[in-house]
C-alpha cells in the first residue's frame, strides 16, 4: 500500500516538472536550448558558431538548415528542386534540408518543437497562421530583414508585404500570394451553347450558367461549390461581411447577408448545380474529370488541369451589387523563436534567394501563381504568357480576410464554415441559419 | 496442514517473481501512458495552449464549459451511436461466420485468411479507397448500383447514412480479426465434448448454445471489451473519410478533442484534456459495466 | 426417412453457408483487387468518369513517380527497425506480464490489471504532446530508441496475453515447480512454446499497427531519413490537391511488405491452436 503512494506521488511530481519544464520556458528558451539542442545540432554539423556575429557565415563554415514546409502536393516537387539548386550553387556554405509534412501534423509538432528548442531554423506555411503564432511569442521579429539583406522592399506589392505583418512589425517573407479564381471548362460551355470565351462577370450570370451547365444525365455540375470552406466573395459582393477584426464587431447580421444566402441556398438545394457535401479535393477531381463547368478555387489547380488535358479560361471572382472582391491569400517563410542567430541570418540569405527575380519567375510559370514583383510584372516573358496574365489580373480583386487576427480560425471554423454548409444542405433556412451563426459569432469574439 | 503451509510458501516465493514479471511493462506504461496521462489531467484544469505559455490555473472552468457545449454532445452521441452498432456488427458477424468456418479444411482456412486481409491495411488506406469507390458522383460502386437501377443513398455525402456508412466499412475492416481469434478458440474446444454430447442426441444448434458458446465466451468477452473500446476512441475513419461532416453527423469525441488542441487556434490544449478525461471516464465506466456484465454472462453459461 | 431429411436440412444450410461466406469474400476482395489494379492506372485513368475497374492503359508511372518523390528504401528500412523492434521486445514483455497476471497470485494484481486496462482507454491524441516532451527530456527524438521505448509494452498485448493464458490447463507449471525450475524457466521452456500461437497473431498485430502507424513516428521524428514508410507516404497525400494516382501506388507499396508477412505467417494462426498440445 504505502508502496503505491509513494509512486503515485513520483509521478505527481515528475508530471509536475514537465509541466514546470514547459511552462517556464518562455525565458528560458535562448539560453536553455543551446544546451538541450546537442541532438540537432549534432546533425546540423555546425559545430558552436556560437550565433553571435554573422561573419561565421561567410568565413566558410558549413551552416545546415532545417526546414519544415507543408509543400506536400506536386508544387513540392518545384520547391524541392529550387531548393537542391540552391544547396548546389550558394556560395555561403549553407545547406537546407527539408522536410516536407501536411499541414495538419505541422500544426501540431511545430508549437511543441517551440517550446522544446527543438524547432527547425525556419518553416514555411500559409500566413494566415501567423497570427496565433505570434499571439502566442512563437515567431521570431524579421523586421531587420530589409536593412540586412539589402532586398528593395519597395519592390513588393503591398498588399503581398500586409499579408506577413502583425502590429506593423514584419514576421515573415513572403513566398507566395494568391486569391481564389473562377475556372471554367471551355468543352462544357460549348457544349452548353455558352461562348467558351466569355467567363460570367455577375452573381446572375454565374447562377444563369451554372444552371445551363447542369446535366444530370450525364452526371455534369455547372458550379462545384464544396462544404468545408467559407464563400466571403459572395458576401462581400453584395457589400455584407462576417466580422471587423479590428473593432471586434460582429457584421454577420445584415438584409445583404441574408439575400446572399438565399441566392446560395437557392443554386444548391434548389437548381441543384453543384454536387453534396462535397470537400475541395474531390471538386478538384471532377474538375480534372470533366464534369463540372465552373469553379472557384486557388492557383493550385493549373498543373492539374494542365496534366489532365482539360481546356480551361481563369477569370475573377463574380461580382454583385457592391463589387467583386477574392480573400487573399498566401505562404510566407516564417522563423520560429528561438533559432540561433547565425542560423537566421542563413536563413534570410536563402529567402532573399526567393526573391530575386529569376525565382520568382521560375515558381509562378511553372505553377501558375500570380507574379507581385513590381520588377517581374513588366517582364515580357511574364506578360505574354496567357494564363500568367489572366490570373494576375483576377488577383486585383484581392481582399484581407481577418488576416492577421488571431480569432480567424477560430471564426472560419465555429461560425463560417458551419454558417455555409448549413445554408447549401438545406439543413437550415438562411435567416435561421445567420441567426444561429451571428450568436455563435458573439461568443467567440466574447473571448 | 503441512500443504497450507506449502502453499503459503509458495504463494511468497511466487510474489516476488511476479513483479518481476510486470517489472518491465510496468516501467515502460508508467513512463510513456501514465505520466502523460496524469499531465494530460493536469493541463484539464489549467488554460494551458499547444504553445505552452503563461500557463495559469482555472479550476473547473473548462469542464463547466464542456457542459453546455452542444458539440460536446453532440460528439457524444455519435460515439455512443458508433459503438453501439460497429460492436455487435463486427463481433455478430465473426460469429456467425465462425459457426460456417470453423472447420480446418482448405475453403475454410482459405476465406479466413481472405477475410483477414482488409485488417492488414491501413485505415487511411481503408478510408480513401472506401471513400473513392463510394462517391456518390465519382465511385464505382455508386455507379454500379446506379447502372443495376438502384436508387442508392449517397453514402458518406449524406447526413443520415454517412454514419451507417463509416460503422460498415470499420465493422468491414475488423470482422475478419475477431473471427480468426474466435475461430482459434472453437477449434480449441476439445472434440469429445461434441461426441458426448452427440451420444445424448444433441443437434448442431444445442451443441452450439452449450458447448461452442460457453467454450469461447472468454474470447468473445475479450474481443467485446476491446472492440467496444476501440469504438469509442474512433477517429482515423472519420478522419479520412468524412472530417466529421455532414453537418457534424460522424464528428467523434476524440474527433472533437483533436479539432480543439490542435485544427483550430487557439489550439485551446486546457479545454482538449478536459473533454478527454471525460471521455475516458465514460470509458472506464463503460468498460467497467461490461466486464461485470459480460464476464459473469460468461460464468452463467459455464454453469 | 428421418435420416434422409437430416441430411437433406444439412445439406441446405451447407449451401446457404457456402453462399454467404462466399458473398462476404467477394465484398472483401474487391475493394482490395480494385486498388490493387488502380494503382497501375493513368493520371486520367483514376479520375476517369465513367469510372471502370480495370486500367485501359496499364502503367508503371504512379510507381515511378513515389519512387522519385520519397527515399523508399531508406523508409523502408526505418520501418521494419521500428514495427520490428516494437513487435519483439513488446512480444516478450507482454507475454511475461500477461503470464504473471494470469497465472501467478500476488497482492495488488487486480487494481494493477485495472489500471493497465484503463490505459487501453487513452486515444493517443490526448497524450500526444506530453509524450513529445518527455521524449525530448530524455533526448531520444528522432532516434529508433525513442520510437521503440513508448511502445515496447502495450495494454492491449498484456490483456490478450493473459486470456490466452487463463486459458491454458491449470497443471502445467505444477510439473516444472516439482523439477524444481525457476520461475522464469518455467515461462520460458513450458509456457511459451505452448503460446506459439498466440504469440504469432499478437506479433502480427503490433507489426501490422506499428507498420501502419502515420501519427506516432510523425510526431516523433523530425527528418525526412528517420521517417517511416506510412509516415512519408502520407506527405503524397496533398493539403489542397491530392494526386489520386501516386496516392494509391503508395497505399499498395505500404501494404506489400505487409501482406506478404501475412501470407507467410498465416498457417501459425489461421489454423488456430489446434496442434499446440492445450486440448488435453
Amino acid at each position: 500500500m504505502r508502496k503505491k503512494w509513494v509512486s503515485a506521488l513520483l509521478s505527481a511530481a515528475m508530471c509536475i516538472t514537465l509541466l514546470a519544464g514547459c511552462g517556464g520556458n518562455t525565458n528560458q528558451t535562448a539560453s536553455g536550448d543551446t544546451a538541450d539542442t546537442k541532438q540537432e545540432e549534432q546533425v546540423s554539423a555546425d559545430t558552436q558558431a556560437d550565433g553571435s556575429d554573422a561573419a561565421g557565415t561567410a568565413s566558410g563554415e558549413k551552416i545546415t538548415l532545417q526546414f519544415w514546409n507543408v509543400f506536400t502536393g506536386s508544387d513540392g516537387d518545384i520547391l524541392r528542386e529550387i531548393v537542391d539548386n540552391y544547396n548546389k550553387t550558394n556560395t555561403d556554405n549553407i545547406e537546407i534540408q527539408m522536410d516536407i509534412m501536411p499541414n495538419d501534423q505541422l500544426q501540431q509538432k511545430l508549437p511543441a518543437a517551440i517550446a522544446t528548442g527543438t524547432a527547425p531554423d525556419f518553416v514555411l506555411f500559409g500566413v494566415e497562421n501567423i497570427a496565433p503564432y505570434v499571439s502566442n511569442d512563437s515567431l521570431e521579429d524579421i523586421s531587420d530583414f530589409w536593412d540586412v539583406t539589402g532586398v528593395d522592399k519597395s519592390n513588393i506589392l503591398e498588399n503581398v508585404l500586409e499579408l506577413s505583418h502583425v502590429d506593423g512589425k514584419l514576421y515573415g517573407a513572403p513566398m507566395q500570394y494568391n486569391v481564389s479564381y473562377l475556372y471554367w471548362n471551355k468543352d462544357l460551355f460549348r457544349d452548353a451553347g455558352l461562348d467558351p470565351e466569355k467567363a460570367p462577370a455577375t452573381m446572375e450570370e454565374l447562377a444563369e450558367y451554372a444552371v445551363k451547365l447542369t446535366n444530370p444525365e450525364k452526371n455534369q455540375f455547372g458550379l462545384a461549390l464544396p462544404t468545408s470552406v467559407t464563400y466571403m466573395q459572395f458576401l462581400w459582393a453584395n457589400g455584407g461581411d462576417a466580422d471587423d477584426p479590428d473593432t471586434n464587431t460582429n457584421l454577420l447580421d445584415s438584409e445583404e447577408n441574408v439575400k446572399t444566402l438565399e441566392w446560395l441556398q437557392d443554386l444548391t438545394v434548389n437548381k441543384k448545380v453543384s454536387p453534396n457535401n462535397i470537400t475541395g479535393p474531390e471538386a478538384d477531381t471532377m474538375l480534372q474529370a470533366g464534369q463540372i463547368g465552373m469553379y472557384m478555387s486557388g492557383p493550385w489547380q493549373i498543373n492539374g488541369l494542365r496534366a489532365q488535358g482539360i481546356d480551361f479560361g481563369i477569370a475573377p471572382c463574380v461580382a454583385g451589387s457592391a463589387g467583386a472582391f477574392s480573400p487573399a491569400g498566401g505562404c510566407s517563410y516564417v522563423i520560429p523563436k528561438g533559432t540561433e542567430e547565425s542560423h537566421k541570418l542563413a536563413a534570410y540569405k536563402f529567402m532573399q534567394y526567393w526573391l530575386t527575380d529569376d525565382i520568382l519567375k521560375e515558381w509562378s510559370q511553372r505553377n501558375g501563381f500570380p507574379v507581385w514583383s513590381k520588377t517581374l510584372m513588366e517582364d515580357p516573358e511574364i506578360q505574354g504568357d496567357e494564363v500568367l496574365s489572366a490570373i494576375s489580373k483576377a488577383t486585383e480583386i484581392g481582399r484581407s480576410y481577418n488576416l492577421g487576427y488571431s480569432l480567424a480560425s477560430q471564426i472560419d471554423n465555429d461560425v463560417m464554415i458551419p454558417l455555409f454548409e448549413k445554408v447549401m444542405s438545406g439543413a437550415a433556412a438562411p435567416q435561421d441559419a445567420l441567426k444561429e451563426a451571428s450568436e455563435a459569432m458573439d461568443r467567440v469574439l466574447a473571448q | 496442514m503441512t500443504n497450507s503451509k506449502k502453499k503459503k510458501k509458495y504463494v511468497a516465493q511466487n510474489q516476488k517473481s511476479a513483479y518481476l514479471f510486470i517489472l518491465p511493462s510496468m516501467i515502460v506504461l508508467s513512463v510513456f501512458v501514465f505520466i502523460p496521462l496524469i499531465a494530460s489531467f493536469v493541463i484539464s484544469i489549467t488554460d494551458m495552449n499547444i504553445f505552452m505559455k503563461d500557463v495559469s490555473f482555472v479550476g473547473f472552468k473548462n469542464f463547466t464549459r464542456l457542459f453546455s457545449d452542444n458539440r460536446v454532445s453532440n460528439a457524444t452521441f455519435n460515439s455512443l451511436y458508433f459503438t453501439l452498432l460497429e460492436v455487435p456488427l463486427q463481433v455478430g458477424l465473426a460469429l456467425l461466420l465462425t459457426v460456417c468456418l470453423a472447420k480446418n479444411n482448405r475453403y475454410c482456412k482459405m476465406l479466413r485468411s481472405v477475410y483477414y486481409l482488409p485488417f492488414v491495411c491501413s485505415m487511411t488506406a481503408i478510408g480513401i479507397v472506401w471513400s473513392m469507390l463510394l462517391d456518390p458522383n465519382m465511385g464505382l460502386v455508386a455507379y454500379w448500383l446506379k447502372q443495376a437501377g438502384f436508387e442508392t443513398a449517397a453514402f458518406l455525402k449524406d447526413p443520415e447514412f454517412a454514419m451507417p456508412t463509416v460503422i460498415a466499412v470499420t465493422a468491414w475492416k475488423g470482422f475478419g480479426y475477431t473471427l480468426t481469434l474466435l475461430a482459434a478458440a472453437v477449434l480449441n474446444i476439445p472434440q469429445s465434448l461434441y461426441e458426448a454430447a452427440q451420444m445424448d442426441g444433441a443437434g448442431s444448434f444445442q451443441k452450439f448454445i452449450h458447448i461452442t458458446i460457453p467454450g469461447i465466451w472468454a474470447t468473445i468477452s475479450f474481443c467485446i471489451v476491446t472492440t467496444t473500446i476501440g469504438a469509442m476512441q474512433m477517429f482515423d475513419q472519420a478522419y479520412v473519410m468524412t472530417q466529421g461532416g455532414p453537418l457534424n453527423k460522424t464528428e467523434t469525441v476524440v474527433q472533437y478533442i483533436y479539432d480543439r488542441g490542435f485544427q483550430t487556434a487557439p489550439y485551446d490544449l486546457g479545454y482538449a484534456s478536459a473533454i478527454s478525461v471525460y471521455l475516458f471516464v465514460i470509458v472506464a465506466v463503460m468498460t467497467f459495466v461490461l466486464r461485470r456484465f459480460v464476464l459473469k454472462g460468461g460464468e452463467d453459461a459455464d454453469a | 426417412m428421418r435420416m434422409r431429411k437430416k441430411i437433406g436440412k444439412i445439406t441446405l444450410a451447407a449451401v446457404f453457408g457456402y453462399l454467404f461466406t462466399f458473398l462476404i469474400a467477394i465484398t472483401v476482395l474487391i475493394p482490395i483487387l480494385w486498388l490493387l489494379v488502380s494503382s497501375f492506372k493513368t493520371d486520367v485513368g483514376v479520375i476517369k468518369f465513367p469510372p471502370r475497374f480495370f486500367p485501359e492503359e496499364w502503367t508503371l508511372h504512379q510507381y515511378l513517380y513515389v519512387g522519385d518523390s520519397i527515399p523508399i528504401f531508406e523508409m523502408t528500412k526505418n520501418t521494419v527497425f521500428f514495427a520490428g523492434g516494437v513487435t519483439v521486445i513488446s512480444l516478450l514483455f507482454d507475454s511475461m506480464a500477461g503470464y504473471a497476471f494470469a497465472r501467478m497470485r500476488f497482492k495488488g494484481s487486480k487494481v494493477l490489471f485495472s489500471i493497465i486496462l484503463l490505459t487501453m482507454m487513452v486515444p493517443f491524441q490526448i497524450i500526444m504532446t506530453p509524450l513529445y516532451i518527455e521524449v525530448y527530456k530524455l533526448h531520444l527524438l528522432d532516434s529508433y530508441l525513442g520510437l521503440i521505448l513508448p511502445r515496447a509494452t502495450s495494454a492491449f498485448g498484456i490483456y490478450m496475453m493473459s486470456s490466452f493464458f487463463q486459458g491454458l490447463p491449470k497443471s502445467l507449471e505444477e510439473s516444472g515447480r516439482i523439477d524444481g525450475m525457476s520461475e522464469f524457466r518455467i515461462f520460458w521452456s513450458i509456457m511459451m512454446p505452448l503460446c506459439k500461437p498466440a504469440l504469432v497473431s499478437l506479433g502480427i498485430f503490433h507489426f501490422m499497427n506499428n507498420w501502419n502507424d502515420l501519427l506516432y513516428p510523425l510526431m516523433l521524428t523530425s527528418s525526412q531519413n528517420k521517417r517511416t514508410l506510412s509516415a512519408g507516404l502520407a506527405v503524397l497525400v496533398g493539403n489542397k490537391v491530392i494526386k489520386y494516382g501516386p496516392t494509391l501506388a503508395a497505399t499498395m507499396i505500404s501494404l506489400t511488405p505487409l501482406l506478404i508477412l501475412y501470407i507467410f505467417c498465416q498457417k501459425y494462426f489461421i489454423e488456430g491452436v489446434a496442434a499446440s498440445g492445450v486440448k488435453e
